[in-house]
Formats: structure tokens, C-alpha cells, sequence
């Protein structure tokens, strides 16, 4: 029998350990380590401790960007969670045309968010078709300022992200309950469930799995929200910046040749644990689940 | 002992990657270069020349000729031009100077070439060559001097400024009188009010917020001598509550709080805004785009001090032919070619003394009297003309100002009490090298 050398394994996973290395690991750290200094772009910076975190700490556009991030999160994660399993669900059945209500469904995955942006832009503006519309109709005696205001503008960017996200969560939720057994929908019939009983009861136990996965990747995405809000605010996150998200205010931050890299990292090594908490919450259920079963 | 050896192995190599990889955390600063440079021997080698959104049908054949003449002048140089797009252009020189690969003849507006400067990134070019301040225009040159840091670092190519244009047409349907326009900002403010509401928000005259050239060209004292932002006085304030005022009137359209209609000149074309301020060359801009609204069209001098641009060139502090890259920079910005160069961005200014010193003759053999009558309006403002907004303005501070005073028109809060936060905040995140 041929043995190989002891370093084989080694020279196997060296381009993959290279790889995670140069471009995961060290940039992880090195945003970590700047985090702790006062670095520009073309300046090295000294240590200065936990000053960039006490700074966000009283830092009011941090405030209102995780405030922006976290309702984000919180309004994103059901809405994405809930509505493509309704929809898989209605374009589950095998009907004639199906295939082509499936991909108008899909359609607005296909687009550029910047694009798709740029258009609900114009759509929302003051002089944009919603306001003439609204006003032709006598329902508004003048424009709504839906890109200027703090809460329109996030509910049009909420709304921008989920009409975005059906048709891609959809096409999971497609794959998933074709792994539910029609037989599990026959014995609850034959038990005397109802549709909604047995959407409860059989459904969503069926595609649980679909469902922890689909919310984690809506709440990580949610947290890390920038086009959708740069876009509709024009990059200024609204007025007082009341609508800027983290990853806005990292770049609002740390851009240009006098870029504030300490407080960017800061911001950054905050929205990475911020991200990893919905991760290790969604983690944990999963882990219960198994334990239950 | 196999198992240790496998350890120390993987830790050697650990370590060496670490070492490896701290090499890539960003150039430091290279060596100041602040002796003479001597570009009357033989030159030779290649040099990268990088202009900002300079190569296209009307400047190409410009730069071609140009560097075809420098070349035949010094047969062993070559000079490759490079050419940038216009956005993110701070950011691409950021990651050039990063990577130690910033052109040999870079163009850098005064406030991109700060950073840089600090870097120790470009060539002192007054101590490169002493007889070069005599040849170029005063405020310009010193618009590449640094307080705390030594020496002159741009040489001045072009210089501008811009002007008001009007909408005659729209403001007479609105009842303004286009003989009376206003000379002050209270007045362009007062007549926006009066537009804004006659149209119904339909014409405004403002489609921007204020900014901190506003303020300045306004009198008010943006810096002091000590270095700290002091814009936040009573004056400034006033302006932000007629701003606000005006906002209530509709006279700007509420996207304006966010910047989405900054580009007034734009919007100007498109009949959708009754003023904005241009460079000269805006006339020719407005005969290709908008020529029906060019025929009612109005220019007049800028409301308050005129603003002076600065571009112009630097020398890399990485170049491995300093000689021969001054002496392009300066055969790029003698008064011959930049004369040359003036005549076809019309509306701009020689930054040579000798090139700027009859700016009136650059606009005689223009036949359009629009035109014509816009860079002689220029020319006269060239006179007065300042740098208004200081380099020490990032787009940081000029976000959060946005920010800020988008509430403040909005009326959430006083425009005093944004002011100060902005001033905070740009006191706050001054850089200083």
C-alpha cells in the first residue's frame, strides 16, 4: 500500500487555508486591531484604546442608524419569513400558465436593486407618480414628502427590500414543500383538519428547517441594509440622518482620503456582532428543535 | 517529537503569512523629497500622466498634440496618459498613493492633494525649483501651501469660477422683474419665496440646501486663524431661516433636504428650476440641451464673493523620474499651453500670471454673444475671486451638514442649534496630520 508524505493534507488545504487566511481572516483582524487606533487612510494611526467605542457609545447618528437597522430587522425577518411560503404555497399547484406566474414572481430578484431603486425614487418623489396620482384622485391636497421623512422613507425602503425578497425566498420555499408528504396532508384530512389546521400543523412543521434559514439570511441581510436606503435618501441617510443604516454610516464615516478608519472599524466589529446575534439566537432554536425530536 | 515538529512547522508558517500579510496594511509615508531637481540635463524614461475626466472628443486631441510636442522635444522621454473618470476619483487616488503607484504627473485639486501632502506622498515643488512661483498666479500657488507643512506642492493649470444664470421666461411668468435681479442672497431668498409661491412650488428658483461657500461668500468667517470651523454666528443662522422659510414657501422641492437636486444646473436645462450658478461654459451646455430656454436666458455675475476652482498638477514622491515628470508638469502649465487649454474649456482662466493676465483676449474671437457676454463676466469676477471653501472640508462634515440642516428647513429644529452641532462636528473631525 503507498502511504503519502505527512505534508500531502497540508499542500491539499493550503490554497483554501491561504485563501480564508489573506482574505477573511487577517481582514477580520486588521479591522479589529484598527478599531483601537486613529487611523486615516494614509496614516498610520496610534492606539487610543476603546475611545472609537466610548465614542459610539454617545454617538447620536450610531443611535439612529441601529435604531434604523434594527427596525429593519425586526419588520424584514417576518415579512420575508411569512409572505413567499404564502405565495410558494399559491403558486405551489400544477395548473396551466403556473410556470409564468412563478417567474413574475421572480422577476424583481432579477433586477439591479440600484435600478429598481433609482425607479421607486422617481415613483415616490414629490412630483413622482404616487404623489400625481394620489393628487389627480383628490386624496391629497399636496405631495407627501415620502423621501424626506424619517418613517416614510424607511417604510419605502422596507417595502422596496420585500418586494425585492418574495420571489427569491419564494423559490426556497418552492424546494421545501416538495419535501412535505402529501400523505401527512391525506391523514390530517382523514383526522378532520381544515386547510388552516393543517397548513399549521403539517406545513409549517414541513418546511421549519427552510423557514430558520430564510430568517436568517432576511436578518443578516436586514442588519447590513445599504442600497435600498442609499439610494431612496440619496446617500444621506435623510434628514439628521435619522435614516442612515450602519454599513451607511461606516461609509459615511470611513470614505474619502481623510476617512476616519478607527471609528469605521469600530462601527464595523459593532455591526459584525450585531449580525452574529440573530445568527446565534436562529442557531440555537435550530439546536432545540433537533433536541426535541 | 513528529507531532512537535508539525506544530513548529505550521506556526513558522503562520507566522510568516502574518509577517507577510502586515505588509499590506497601507503605505506609510515615503521620504520627503525637498531638494532642487535639475530638468535642464538630458531626459529620459517613461512617465504616467493622469488628468480627471479630461479625455474625450473635445480634449483628446489637445493632450495628444501635447505630449507628441514633449516628446519631440526630449526624444527619449515617453509620456502615457491616463485618464480618470469623474466620480470617485478621490477614492482611485487614494488606492494609487496606497499601493505606491500614484502617477508620476498626477492633477489634484488643492483639497485631494492635502492628504497626500501630509503623506509625504508629492514632490515639494517650490524647493524643486525656485524660479516656478514667479510664474503663476499668487492666490493659486498658494492654494498648494499647507499651514504646519512646508513647501508648495501643485502647480496651478486652470482656474474658474462661475456665474448666475437666470430663466427669464419662468420668471416673468411668475411676475418677477428680470431687470431688477437680485445682487444679494437675502434678495435671491426673498424672490425665491415669491416665485416659489406664485408657481405653487412648481418653479422653484433653489433646488440646494445651503452650503459652507454660501457662507462664506456671504462674508461670514468659515475658519479662524487658529484653524477651528466658526460658522455657527448669528448671520449664518439667519440664512438657514430663510432658507427654511423659503422651504415652507416652496421654493425648493422637498428632495432638495436630500441632496437629490443638486444638480441644479441641471434641473435648469429641464425647465424645472428658474436659477442656478454655472461657468461660463454653460452657454454652450444650454445651446446643445435646452435651447429654447437659452433664448430668455440671463447671466449675471455670482451673487456674493465668486468663488475661485484651483486645478492643477503634482509630481509623485514615488516617481522613479522626478526630472523628467516637472519638467512635463511644467511644460503642461506654461502659459502657451495653458492658454491654449483655455480656449477650449471656455470660461477658464491661465493659472500663469502672464497666461491670466489678459483673460479678456480668450474671449474675442468667441462669436456667440452669450457667450461671449458670460466669460467676460467671468473674467471680471477672476479678479475678486477666492478660494471660499477651505481644504480642511470633508465630505464627511459636508454630509452632516446636509444632515443637519435638513432639519433645520424642515423646522424640527432651531438653525442655530444645527449650526453648532455642524461646527462640533467639523472641529470635532478635523484631520490633522
Amino acid at each position: 500500500m503507498r502511504s503519502h508524505k505527512w505534508y500531502t493534507p497540508w499542500l491539499l488545504v493550503a490554497p483554501a487555508v491561504v485563501w480564508v487566511l489573506v482574505f477573511g481572516l487577517w481582514p477580520f483582524l486588521n479591522t479589529v486591531i484598527l478599531s483601537f487606533t486613529d487611523s486615516r487612510p494614509l496614516r498610520t494611526g496610534g492606539f487610543v484604546g476603546l475611545e472609537n467605542y466610548g465614542r459610539m457609545l454617545q454617538d447620536e447618528q450610531f443611535g439612529y442608524a441601529l435604531t434604523t437597522s434594527v427596525i429593519y430587522m425586526i419588520v424584514c425577518v417576518p415579512l420575508l419569513t411569512i409572505l413567499p411560503l404564502l405565495l410558494a404555497l399559491l403558486v405551489e399547484k400544477t395548473i396551466p400558465g403556473i410556470a409564468a406566474f412563478r417567474t413574475t414572481f421572480y422577476f424583481p430578484v432579477i433586477a439591479s436593486v440600484v435600478v429598481v431603486a433609482l425607479i421607486w425614487t422617481w415613483m415616490f418623489d414629490s412630483r413622482g407618480v404616487i404623489n400625481q396620482t394620489l393628487q389627480a384622485f383628490g386624496l391629497l391636497d399636496k405631495p407627501v414628502a415620502f423621501l424626506v421623512d424619517r418613517w416614510w422613507l424607511l417604510a419605502c425602503a422596507i417595502l422596496l427590500t420585500v418586494w425585492k425578497g418574495l420571489g427569491y425566498y419564494m423559490v426556497v420555499y418552492l424546494a421545501a414543500l416538495g419535501n412535505v408528504g402529501r400523505e401527512l396532508h391525506e391523514a390530517a384530512m382523514l383526522d378532520g383538519a381544515g386547510a388552516f389546521r393543517r397548513f399549521l400543523s403539517v406545513t409549517i412543521p414541513g418546511v421549519r428547517g427552510a423557514m430558520l434559514l430564510i430568517s436568517a439570511l432576511v436578518a443578516v441581510a436586514a442588519m447590513r441594509v445599504f442600497t435600498e436606503l442609499h439610494v431612496l435618501s440619496n446617500g444621506t441617510g435623510g434628514p439628521g440622518g435619522q435614516d442612515l443604516s450602519i454599513v451607511m454610516l461606516i461609509r459615511q464615516v470611513g470614505q474619502g482620503l481623510n476617512g476616519d478608519v478607527g471609528y469605521a472599524s469600530a462601527l464595523s466589529v459593532a455591526l459584525f456582532l450585531l449580525t452574529v446575534l440573530p445568527l446565534i439566537a436562529i442557531a440555537w432554536m435550530n439546536r432545540e428543535r433537533r433536541t426535541v425530536s | 517529537m513528529k507531532l512537535t515538529t508539525r506544530l513548529a512547522t505550521a506556526t513558522a508558517v503562520l507566522a510568516v503569512g502574518a509577517l507577510a500579510l502586515t505588509g499590506c496594511t497601507g503605505a506609510g509615508p515615503a521620504a520627503g523629497s525637498d531638494g532642487p531637481i535639475d530638468t535642464s540635463g538630458e531626459l529620459s524614461g517613461t512617465i504616467k500622466f493622469q488628468s480627471w475626466s479630461l479625455k474625450n472628443e473635445k480634449f483628446s486631441p489637445y493632450f495628444e498634440d501635447l505630449i507628441a510636442a514633449f516628446e519631440e522635444e526630449h526624444p527619449d522621454v515617453t509620456v502615457e496618459w491616463l485618464d480618470q473618470p469623474g466620480d470617485g476619483y478621490q477614492d482611485k487616488v487614494l488606492s494609487q498613493a496606497n499601493s505606491n503607484s500614484l502617477p508620476d504627473v498626477v492633477n489634484l485639486p488643492p483639497d485631494i492633494a492635502y492628504p497626500l501632502v501630509a503623506a509625504g506622498k508629492l514632490v515639494d515643488l517650490a524647493a524643486a525649483d525656485s524660479s516656478l512661483e514667479d510664474q503663476y498666479v499668487p492666490g493659486a500657488w498658494e492654494a498648494y501651501t499647507y499651514p504646519g507643512i512646508d513647501g508648495t506642492y501643485g502647480l496651478p493649470w486652470y482656474l474658474g469660477t462661475d456665474l448666475g444664470w437666470w430663466n427669464g421666461a419662468a420668471l416673468q411668468q411668475y411676475g418677477a422683474d428680470t431687470s431688477a435681479l437680485p445682487t444679494t442672497n437675502e434678495e435671491l431668498l426673498s424672490l425665491a419665496e415669491q416665485v416659489g409661491e406664485a408657481s405653487g412650488g412648481q418653479m422653484p428658483l433653489l433646488s440646494s440646501m445651503p452650503t459652507i461657500d454660501l457662507f462664506a461668500s456671504s462674508g461670514i468667517e468659515v475658519m479662524n486663524d487658529d484653524g477651528e470651523f466658526v460658522f455657527n454666528t448669528d448671520e449664518a443662522a439667519a440664512i438657514v431661516d430663510q432658507f427654511a422659510s423659503a422651504y415652507q414657501a416652496g421654493a425648493l422641492p422637498a428632495e432638495a433636504l436630500t441632496g437629490d437636486y443638486g444638480g441644479n444646473a441641471d434641473m435648469f436645462k429641464q425647465g424645472k428650476v428658474a436659477y442656478t450658478t454655472a461657468g461660463s461654459g454653460f452657454a454652450g451646455d444650454l445651446q446643445r440641451d435646452a435651447p429654447s430656454i437659452r433664448e430668455s436666458v440671463i447671466a449675471t455675475p455670482r451673487i456674493g464673493d465668486a468663488p475661485l476652482f484651483v486645478q492643477g498638477v503634482s509630481v509623485s514622491n514615488d516617481s522613479k523620474n522626478k526630472a523628467a515628470a516637472l519638467a512635463f508638469a511644467e511644460y503642461l502649465t506654461n502659459t502657451e499651453n495653458q492658454v491654449a487649454f483655455a480656449q477650449l474649456a471656455l470660461g477658464f482662466v491661465p493659472g500663469t500670471v502672464d497666461g491670466s493676465a489678459d483673460v479678456g483676449s480668450l474671449s474675442e474671437s468667441v462669436t456667440d454673444p452669450l457667450q461671449k457676454e458670460a466669460m467676460e463676466i467671468v473674467s471680471e469676477s477672476m479678479k475678486t475671486a477666492r478660494i471660499l471653501i477651505p481644504f480642511q472640508w470633508t465630505s464627511a462634515m459636508k454630509t452632516y451638514m446636509d444632515q443637519q440642516l435638513a432639519l433645520a428647513l424642515k423646522g424640527e429644529v432651531g438653525s442655530k442649534e444645527a449650526l453648532d452641532k455642524v461646527v462640533e462636528y467639523a472641529n470635532d473631525n478635523l484631520v490633522e496630520y
